[in-house]
C-alpha cells in the first residue's frame, strides 16, 4: 500500500517507488531504497514524518503516495 | 567656546558613522553591525541551516 | 611549497561549520565571495602556514539536486582541492556514507572523519574504525566537534593524504552490468576528462547527469555507444539509469554497516525527540499549539516587557535630553542646542526606546529556533502554504526574515522550484522585520495605548499578505504550477545552548544599536537641518514654522500619493520615504519632527509619570490622534517597498532587473491599495460620508474577491523544476 495509508507509529519496509524520475530519484538519495525500514512518527493532512536511516524526514502528501510500503 | 566644542564633537560623530554606513552599504542588519552574522553565515550553507533551526 | 587546499564536505548538519572554527581557530576569517553562485567560507589551519581550509555548503550527493549541491560539485570538480576531509554524522552514518562513496569516487586524496562519536559511544553503538577504513580503502578518524577530541588528528591525516597525491581505492562496486557499462563509459571518456576522476564522470554519465554531458561534450558516435549500454542495463534491471546506481550505493552501504557498525537497541520504542513529534506535529493538536507559542511569543515581547520599557526608556532618554540641555544652557547657542537635544538625542531616544521589547522578541525566537520546533513548523505550514500555492519551505525565510529580510530573501535559495522561491522572495519581507517592530511598537503606544493586540495584528497582517500575494500571483502565468513536492530532513530535538541563543540574541540586537548610532544619527541630523531651515520671509534661513521647512515642501510635494490613505501630511511622507533607507527611520522621522515642532521641552514634560504618554503626542501630531489613520499608516508601512538593502537582495536572488522591479512595485501597489481599501471602509463604517473614495474601495475589493477567488486558468500546468541561473 502506498506509505499515505499506513499507520502511525507503525514499521514498514519500502517495497517500490513510484511516480516520476525526479520525485523517485530525491526519494531515492534520501534513502527510501528498497528493502529501507522506516517508521511513520506523525502525520499532519498526507504531509508525514518518517524515520528513515535514524533520521526524521518530513515528506508531502504527494511523495507519500509515491512510496510503496 | 562652547559652540566650538559641540561641534567638534559632532563632526567626529559624523564622520564616524557616515564611514559606517558607507562600508556597510547594502549589507544585512547583522553584517552591518558585525561583519558577519549567523543568518547570512547559515545561509551560505542553507540547508545546513533548514537542519539546525 | 605551494598551498595546500582541503575542502571540508559532508551533509548538512553534521557538525562541519563548528569543525572548521575548530580548526581554523583565531585565524580564521570569513571569506565572501560576491554573487549568487560561490558561497564558501576559507580559512588557515592553526598551526600550518600554508594550508587553507574549506568550509562547502552541506550536500546530501554530487547531483545537481539544490544550488547548494551545485556550488559544492563545481568546486570539488572544478577547481580540484588536494585533499577532501569528509565529515561524517556518527548517529546517522547510512545516510552519511552515500555522500562518502560518491565523494571518494573523485579520485581525490579523502579522510573520513566520523564526528559526533560522543554521542555515538552514549547509545551504546559501536563504530568499527578500522573495518571502515579498510573497506572504505581511505584513512578514517573519529571525532567530536563538539568537544573538539580528534579534530587536529582528523585535519593532519588530511594534509598528510594531501601530499601522497591521488587516492586509487574505488569501494563502491556495482553489479555485473552495471560496472561492464561504466567500464565501457571509462574507456570513452579517458582522453578528455582528469584522469583521476575518470571513475566520477563515468558513473555521472551513466546516470545521464545533465550538466557532466554539457560540460563534456561526447561525440555523437561515443554518445550513442554509451546508450547502448545504459539501456541495456536499465532494460536488465527494470529501472532507469540513476535509480539503479542509488539502489545499489544504498546496498553497499548496507553491506558495509554490517561489517561495521553494532547497533544497540537501547532506543528501540523511539527516541525521546519522536515523542516530542507525536504530540507537536499531531494532526489535531500541531496548529493550535503553534498559534498559541506565537501568541505567547509577542504578548510577552510586545506587551508584557513592551509596557514597562517604552515607559523606562522614554524615562531615561527624557532623562539625556535635559541633563544635556542643562550642560549646554548658556554656553552654547539655542540653535545647536536644538540640533543635538531635539535631532540626534530626540531621533537616535525614539528608536532605541524599543530595544528591550526587541531583545525579548529575538532572545525567544532563538530559543524556539534552535531547539528544532521551527523545523516542524516549517512542516505543519506547509499544509497550510500549499493550499495558498506556496510550500512549507517557504516559512523558513519568513521565519528568519522576522529578524531581517536581507538574510530571510537570501535563505530562499532553499526553495529548488524557482517559481516557488521567486514567490517567496516576493513575500518574505511582509513579514515584519526586526526594523519595522519600532514602526508597530510606536503605533502600538502613541496610538493605541500600548495595545498588545495590535502588535500580534502586525504579524497576523504579514501573514494574510503573503497568502493572499500567493493565491492571486499563483493564478498569473508566471507562477503557475503546483508548488514542488515538501521533502525536508527534521533535526533531533535539543536543548538550545545558552551561548548560542545568546549569541543569535545579540547579534540581531547589536545590529540595531549600532544602526541606530550610524545611520539612524546622521538621518537624525538631516532630518533636523531640513526641517527648520527653509526659504522664510527674509530668504534661506531659520524658519520659525516647521510646515515653511524644506523638508516640509519636499513632503508636501509628494502628499498627494498618502491623502487618500487618510495620511496626508507631510511628516508622515518624509517618515515613510525615509524608511527606504531604513525602517527604523519611520520612527526616528517622527521622534526627530515632534521634538522639533513642539519644542523638546514641551514633549519631555509632557511626558510626566505616564511615560506612554509621552508617545501620545506623537500619535495626535500626525494622526489627529485617529486609529484610522495610523493604522493605514501601518499597513502601508508594513508592506510598501522594503530598505535599501533588502532591495538590493531582491535584485542579487532575482538576477533579473525586470523580476526586481516587479517585485518592489507589487509591494508598493500592494501597500497603497490595503491601506486605501482599510481607511476608506473604515471611515464608512465609523459612519463617515459614502463618498467617491468608498465606491472605489468597492470596486477594489470586488476586483480583489475576483482575483483571489476566479478559477485557476492555469491548474492544469505540469510541474517543471528549474535551477537558478549559475
Amino acid at each position: 500500500m502506498p506509505l499515505i495509508m499506513a499507520e502511525t507509529g507503525k514499521c514498514y519496509t519500502v517495497k517500490e517507488i513510484r511516480g516520476g524520475k525526479e520525485a523517485k530519484h530525491r526519494l531515492e538519495k534520501l534513502g527510501f531504497v528498497e528493502g529501507a525500514a522506516i517508521e511513520i512518527i506523525s502525520r499532519q493532512g498526507g504531509n508525514t514524518i518518517v524515520k528513515v536511516f535514524e533520521c526524521r524526514v518530513a515528506i508531502g502528501a504527494g511523495m507519500a503516495t509515491k512510496i510503496i510500503v | 567656546m562652547g559652540d566650538i566644542i559641540v561641534i567638534a564633537m559632532l563632526a567626529v560623530a559624523t564622520f564616524f558613522a557616515a564611514r559606517s554606513v558607507i562600508k556597510n552599504k547594502g549589507k544585512c542588519s547583522g553584517c552591518s553591525a558585525k561583519n558577519s552574522c549567523s543568518a547570512c553565515n547559515n545561509n551560505k550553507n542553507s540547508i545546513e541551516f533548514i537542519n539546525k533551526i | 611549497m605551494s598551498d595546500i587546499k582541503i575542502a571540508l564536505a559532508g551533509n548538512p548538519n553534521s557538525g562541519k561549520t563548528t569543525l572548521f572554527n575548530m580548526l581554523t581557530g583565531s585565524k580564521q576569517y570569513v571569506g565572501n565571495w560576491p554573487g549568487v553562485t560561490v558561497e564558501k567560507k576559507e580559512g588557515m589551519l592553526k598551526g600550518f602556514d600554508n594550508v587553507i581550509i574549506q568550509d562547502l555548503p552541506g550536500i546530501y550527493s554530487l547531483s545537481p539536486y539544490s544550488l547548494e549541491e551545485v556550488i559544492t560539485r563545481n568546486y570539488l570538480i572544478d577547481e580540484q582541492p588536494d585533499a577532501i576531509l569528509n565529515i561524517v554524522d556518527g548517529t546517522n552514518i547510512e545516510r552519511n556514507l552515500y555522500l562518502t562513496t560518491q565523494l571518494i569516487e573523485l579520485g581525490i586524496p579523502i579522510v573520513v572523519a566520523v564526528n559526533m562519536m560522543d554521542i555515538v559511544r552514549k547509545t551504546g553503538d559501536k563504530i568499527n574504525v578500522e573495518n571502515l577504513s579498510k573497506a572504505l580503502g581511505c584513512p578514517v578518524v573519529e571525532t567530536s566537534a563538539l568537544k573538539g577530541d580528534g579534530a587536529m588528528e582528523a585535519a593532519r591525516r588530511t594534509v598528510a593524504v594531501a601530499n601522497s597525491g591521488e587516492n586509487k581505492n574505488i569501494p563502491c562496486h556495482f553489479e555485473g552490468s552495471v560496472e561492464h557499462a561504466i567500464a565501457h563509459i571509462e574507456e570513452s571518456i579517458q582522453s578528455i576528462v582528469p584522469k583521476h576522476s575518470v571513475r566520477w564522470y563515468a558513473i555521472k554519465i551513466f546516470e545521464r547527469d545533465e550538466k557532466v554531458l554539457e560540460k563534456i561534450k561526447l561525440s555523437p558516435e561515443d554518445n550513442k555507444h554509451i546508450e547502448e549500454h545504459i539501456v541495456e542495463c536499465e532494460r536488465e534491471m527494470d529501472d532507469d539509469a540513476e535509480s539503479i546506481i542509488i539502489g545499489q550505493r544504498y546496498a553497499y552501504i548496507a553491506k558495509l554497516m554490517e561489517k561495521t557498525v553494532k547497533k544497540s537497541n537501547k532506543y528501540a520504542d523511539g527516541t525521546v525527540s519522536d515523542k516530542i513529534d507525536r504530540v507537536l506535529t499531531n494532526r489535531v493538536l500541531a496548529l493550535p499549539i503553534f498559534f498559541a507559542v506565537m501568541y505567547v511569543v509577542y504578548k510577552i515581547s510586545i506587551g508584557t516587557v513592551g509596557d514597562w520599557s517604552v515607559g523606562f526608556m522614554e524615562g531615561l532618554f527624557e532623562n539625556i535630553g535635559e541633563f544635556v540641555s542643562g550642560l549646554m544652557e548658556g554656553n552654547v547657542s539655542p540653535v545647536l542646542q536644538g540640533l543635538i537635544v531635539d535631532g540626534a538625542i530626540g531621533g537616535v531616544g525614539s528608536v532605541l526606546t524599543f530595544v528591550p521589547q526587541m531583545i525579548i522578541l529575538f532572545l525567544m525566537l532563538a530559543f524556539l529556533e534552535e531547539c528544532g520546533y521551527m523545523a516542524r513548523v516549517a512542516f505543519i505550514m506547509d499544509r497550510i502554504f500549499r493550499r495558498f500555492g506556496l510550500s512549507g519551505k517557504s516559512f523558513i525565510p519568513m521565519l528568519i526574515g522576522s529578524g531581517c529580510s536581507v538574510p530571510g530573501i537570501m535563505a530562499s535559495r532553499t526553495i529548488e522550484n524557482e517559481r516557488d522561491r521567486r514567490m517567496t522572495i516576493m513575500t518574505t519581507s511582509f513579514i515584519p522585520c526586526g526594523a519595522k517592530m519600532p514602526i508597530v511598537g510606536l503605533i502600538a503606544s502613541a496610538v493605541f495605548g500600548g495595545s498588545a493586540l495590535i502588535a500580534t495584528s502586525a504579524y497576523f497582517l504579514g501573514v494574510a499578505a503573503v497568502i493572499i500575494s500567493g493565491v492571486i500571483l499563483k493564478k498569473t502565468k508566471a507562477f503557475a504550477g503546483e508548488p514542488a513536492e515538501f521533502v525536508m530532513e527534521l533535526p533531533s530535538y535539543h536543548w538550545p545552548t545558552v551561548s548560542g541563543v545568546l549569541r543569535s540574541t545579540w547579534e540581531r540586537g547589536w545590529s540595531f544599536i549600532k544602526r541606530a548610532g550610524t545611520i539612524i544619527l546622521l538621518s537624525s541630523i538631516a532630518i533636523w537641518f531640513l526641517s527648520s531651515f527653509g526659504f522664510g520671509e527674509e530668504g534661506f534661513g531659520l524658519v520659525e514654522d516647521m510646515n515653511e521647512s524644506v523638508l516640509a515642501k519636499l513632503g508636501g510635494s509628494l502628499k498627494w500619493i498618502f491623502t487618500p490613505l487618510g495620511f496626508g501630511n507631510w511628516e508622515a511622507v518624509v517618515a515613510t520615504v525615509m524608511g527606504l533607507v531604513a525602517k527604523e527611520e519611520v520612527v526616528n522621522v517622527f521622534g526627530v519632527l515632534s521634538a522639533v515642532g513642539e519644542g523638546a521641552m514641551d514633549i519631555l514634560e509632557a511626558g510626566g509619570a505616564e511615560a506612554i504618554e509621552g508617545l501620545k503626542p506623537i500619535g495626535e501630531q500626525f494622526f489627529n490622534g485617529s486609529g484610522l489613520s495610523a493604522y493605514s499608516f501601518l499597513i502601508f508601512n508594513l508592506f510598501c517597498a522594503p530598505c535599501f538593502a533588502a532591495i538590493g537582495a531582491i535584485r542579487r536572488e532575482m538576477n533579473n532587473a525586470k523580476w526586481t522591479v516587479g517585485a518592489i512595485v507589487y509591494m508598493t501597489v500592494l501597500a497603497w491599495v490595503s491601506s486605501f481599501v482599510f481607511y476608506n471602509l473604515g471611515l464608512v463604517i465609523r459612519g463617515g460620508a459614502f463618498g467617491i473614495n468608498a465606491i472605489i474601495a468597492i470596486v477594489i475589493v470586488v476586483i480583489g474577491a475576483y482575483l483571489l477567488f476566479r478559477p485557476n486558468p492555469y491548474k492544469n500546468e505540469k510541474i517543471s523544476i528549474k535551477y537558478g541561473d549559475q
